[in-house]
């Protein structure tokens, strides 16, 4: 009677596990990418350019890299960097060489085959004085750069081409972060033909390498692109892209609502709603963001060039607070470096209005002083600015709002005229060097530590990660105990949402990564939700 | 009339000329800075400058308006210094889609505005003129803003009778805009609603009005054919003004039905500090202002054929 139980026991577990496994086959089955449809999307601006060249902000970078590839890239899944124009590379000399092996099976969009001389023209291009890059920060430590742009050389002296698949680059002094400056968009290559052929209009004519190839383009409107078949790494699921632009966000998720958009971003103002449906909550995705807001205290004006009242500023600020009380989904910040990248040190959180009082007694301001605080005049950055006059004015400093539209508010921080301003730095690649090396060399504050200029000197040079990430913790505390320049509020969190049938490996922190080849349209499941 | 006209055209050369000189001298005096806009945080002094020397930006003043008046007297209206687009070519593309949208908002609003103004005054004081007024002074107060979003939540959300947003893909599609003429003619609709109703009250206590009633002409004959033909004259001044300011001031409508035209375009040129788009808007913008009230001018004589101009 026993064995009878025990054998009815195991065929109703095989039985179980048959089905299971049927279960799991349909559902992997059903996984298998998909291709054709057309994917909409949406951006809350026109793209400034697609020329590579100019790319200065992230949405044409963003935008760029769908049309156009780089010699390496960011990694799909990862922050890391992986090949793609080049096929591999050797570092040498003290990273101070590299020479890449270009791949061989490289078109452009029109045919023309790629080649080193692509990789030469792009970089000689981006250093030409005629063409006015602004991105002429990214790559200074390559051999010739100033010789260049001084109209002393025609080209870039490091920068060599060794046969027709092989190019070396040369740089001046070690630099780690060399392949990864590469992945930024100024990095991406151009055909010389293709960019003398459409001259002037190159902007909005790109002919890359990239896997979409450019359709049409009606400013403020939508931008169409449609997939490379010929595309070396195995042409996007997806046929066509249509871009539209949409600057009002409710109007965008009204789009989304109404199944015109297959993803965008969940508003502010609408967050409770989407993040509270059911419904949707399996297809909404928060990620956190690579950004740090903060409030920046400029020592060219007096008392903030006395790290005492530095520190009473901070104690006076509860970042925590700010954060809970303005934006409850950020992350209060206690340092430069955003949730999720390594190099943080996590400073404590200091929220003392009495040690703040005492710290600004002792610098001999018992009953504070005023302070003009610069901000731009976007809603958020006002309301910030509201708090942070009600914090600091609990210690006695009467803080004075200046708020104007960013161009005027930027230039007045870029000259270094604001005593305090409150701003943000969002990475351009995930590594705490670029935030740190931002923040602590700008002439927008006076700061600099010949110590700390030392330790970022040693960060940009080693490709050491587990270096690195100590030098950056301990020019962290360093600011920590002299008294920080900064301080830091928040990182920001971005939620997005997307329809059932959008698949793929769709969300990516780095805004260059997407290339939008991993996304696919199921196309079941969008006609049974259409219906 | 023909000499006129032509008088009225010669005469808009020289106020172009001071608009541009203003438009110059005032983007030159105004803080801010293209290429610092442009190259946000990264802007490096050296990058700046050697920027700004390639857009010539930091040659003096008068050479840099001596070169922009030459180029934009050859038809030439330069480049935006963040694009590189033509402003010409981006002109062409926005000003019709502009010229659509208000056209039609006009049109709208000037058929519900004379109407309910004119039916207000002819019924004066009664529950129809009180309500009138009391959705006119609502319409008025309404933030287009805000009514925008509630018609794309009435009409396209709930009914599903109109697009959310856009133009549509391509030609002319009154489905998408509908909604947006809508939301950028309501005020204006209303604010011609009172100004019709007072002309209106005005006109019919004259004495010709007065004469045609006791001449036993009948009431509707005396409103359409004596009163409202002389309200028009005033009416049609105010409808040529505001076209003219329609087209110039539609970017928040632009902006919430996400229409490519003509107001976002010169508001976002304004915020990156893009001067050369800026200047080539203002010069547009004045010519279409200069040629309304040359045709405001002209249709008065088809109205009053006691105006004369010699």
């Amino acid at each position: 009677m026993r064995r009878v139980k025990s054998l009815s026991l195991i065929t109703i577990l095989i039985a179980f596990f048959v089905m299971f496994s049927f279960m799991m086959i349909e559902k992997v089955v059903a996984e298998e990418p998909q291709y054709g449809g057309t994917l909409h999307l949406s951006n809350n601006t026109d793209w400034d350019t697609l020329d590579p060249a100019y790319c200065s902000g992230f949405d044409a970078g963003a935008m760029a890299v769908k049309f156009y590839d780089g010699l390496v890239r960011f990694d799909y899944h990862s922050n890391d960097v992986v090949p793609a124009l080049a096929k591999s590379w050797d570092v040498e000399e003290n990273n101070t060489l590299f020479t890449f092996y270009l791949r061989e099976d490289v078109e452009f969009h029109d045919g023309t085959e790629f080649t080193a001389h692509d990789v030469k023209y792009s970089f000689d291009r981006l250093y030409n004085p005629e063409v006015a890059s602004p991105g002429t920060w990214v790559y200074p430590m390559i051999k010739g750069t100033d010789a260049s742009l001084n109209n002393e050389t025609n080209g870039l002296k490091g920068v060599k081409v060794i046969d027709k698949y092989t190019v070396q680059f040369e740089l001046d002094k070690p630099f780690g972060l060399f392949l990864t400056h590469l992945t930024l968009p100024y990095g991406l290559i151009v055909n010389e033909n293709i960019v003398e052929k459409y001259g002037d209009d190159f902007r909005q004519n790109p002919v890359g390498t990239g896997p979409f190839k450019f359709v049409s383009w009606e400013h403020d409107d939508r931008l169409v692109m449609e997939a490379n078949e010929n595309y070396w790494d195995g042409r996007p699921y997806v046929d066509e892209v249509m871009y539209r632009v949409i600057p009002q966000p409710l109007t965008d998720i009204a789009e989304f609502e109404a199944g015109n958009l297959d993803l965008t971003t969940v508003p502010t103002e609408e967050r409770e709603r989407w993040l509270g449906n059911d419904e949707w909550q399996q297809y909404i995705h928060t990620m956190a963001e690579l950004s740090t807001y903060y409030l920046a205290l400029n020592g060219d004006f007096e008392p903030l060039d006395d790290p005492k009242v530095k520190k009473a500023i901070d104690y006076a600020i509860d970042s925590q607070m700010v954060t809970e009380s303005l934006f409850s989904h950020y992350v209060a910040a206690n340092d430069a470096i955003p949730e999720g990248m390594p190099g943080g040190a996590d400073v404590e959180f200091k929220a003392d209005i009495k040690k703040a009082k005492e710290l600004l007694a002792e610098a001999g301001y018992p009953d504070g002083f005023e302070l003009e605080l610069w901000v731009s005049d976007g809603s958020t950055s006002v309301r910030v600015g509201g708090v942070l006059q009600a914090l600091l004015g609990r210690i006695g400093i009467k803080v004075d709002l200046i708020k104007n539209d960013w161009s005027v508010f930027y230039s007045t921080v870029k000259n270094g005229n604001a005593p305090s301003y409150y701003l943000s730095w969002w990475a351009d690649y995930a590594d705490p060097y670029n935030f740190l090396n931002a923040l602590y060399t700008s002439d927008r504050i006076a700061f600099n530590n010949e110590t700390i200029n030392t330790m970022l000197g040693k960060m940009a040079a080693t490709t050491d990660q587990t270096e690195r990430i100590r030098l950056s913790q301990e020019i962290i505390k360093m600011t920590d105990q002299i008294g920080d320049p900064y301080v830091f509020l928040y990182h920001t969190s971005a939620s997005s949402i997307k329809q059932p049938w959008i698949k793929g490996e769709i969300y990516h922190q780095m805004y260059n990564a997407d290339k939008l080849v991993t996304w696919w349209i199921d196309q079941d499941i969008k006609a049974q939700e259409m219906k | 009339m023909f000499q006129y006209i032509i008088r009225r055209l010669l005469l808009i050369i020289p106020v172009l000329l001071g608009v541009l000189f203003l438009t110059f001298v005032l983007m030159y005096m105004v803080p801010g800075d293209p290429v610092i806009t442009m190259l946000g945080q990264h802007a490096e002094d050296d990058i700046i400058n050697r920027i700004r020397a390639e857009l010539h930006l930091d040659d003096p003043w008068h050479i840099q308006f001596y070169n922009y008046l030459t180029r934009t007297l050859k038809g030439d209206l330069g480049r935006s210094y963040i694009s590189g687009v033509s402003v010409t070519d981006a002109l062409k593309q926005k000003l019709p889609n502009t010229f659509r949208l208000a056209i039609t908002a006009v049109i709208v609003s000037t058929l519900m505005g004379v109407f309910i103004g004119v039916i207000s005054a002819v019924y004066q004081n009664t529950w129809i003129d009180h309500a009138a007024m009391t959705f006119a002074l609502l319409f008025i107060s309404t933030p287009v803003f805000w009514f925008g979003m509630i018609l794309i939540y009435f009409f396209s959300m709930t009914l599903g009778w109109t697009p959310i947003s856009g133009m549509g893909d391509g030609g002319l599609s009154l489905a998408h805009l509908i909604l947006p003429a809508v939301t950028l003619g309501s005020r204006f609709a209303a604010f011609l609603a009172r100004y019709t109703r007072s002309v209106m009250l005005e006109v019919i206590t004259q004495d010709y009005i007065r004469t045609a009633r006791s001449k036993g002409l009948k009431e509707r004959k005396v409103i359409l054919n004596h009163a409202v033909r002389n309200v028009m004259i005033p009416v049609v001044t105010v409808v040529g003004m505001n076209f003219a300011s329609l087209l110039n001031g539609s970017v928040l409508t632009e902006t919430i039905f996400a229409w490519p035209g003509f107001g976002r375009y010169v508001v976002t040129a304004i915020k990156k500090r893009d001067f050369q788009v800026i200047a080539g808007c203002v010069l547009v913008g004045s010519l279409i202002f200069v040629f309304f009230n040359l045709i405001v001018d002209v249709i008065y004589v088809g109205l009053d054929p006691r105006i004369q101009y010699d």
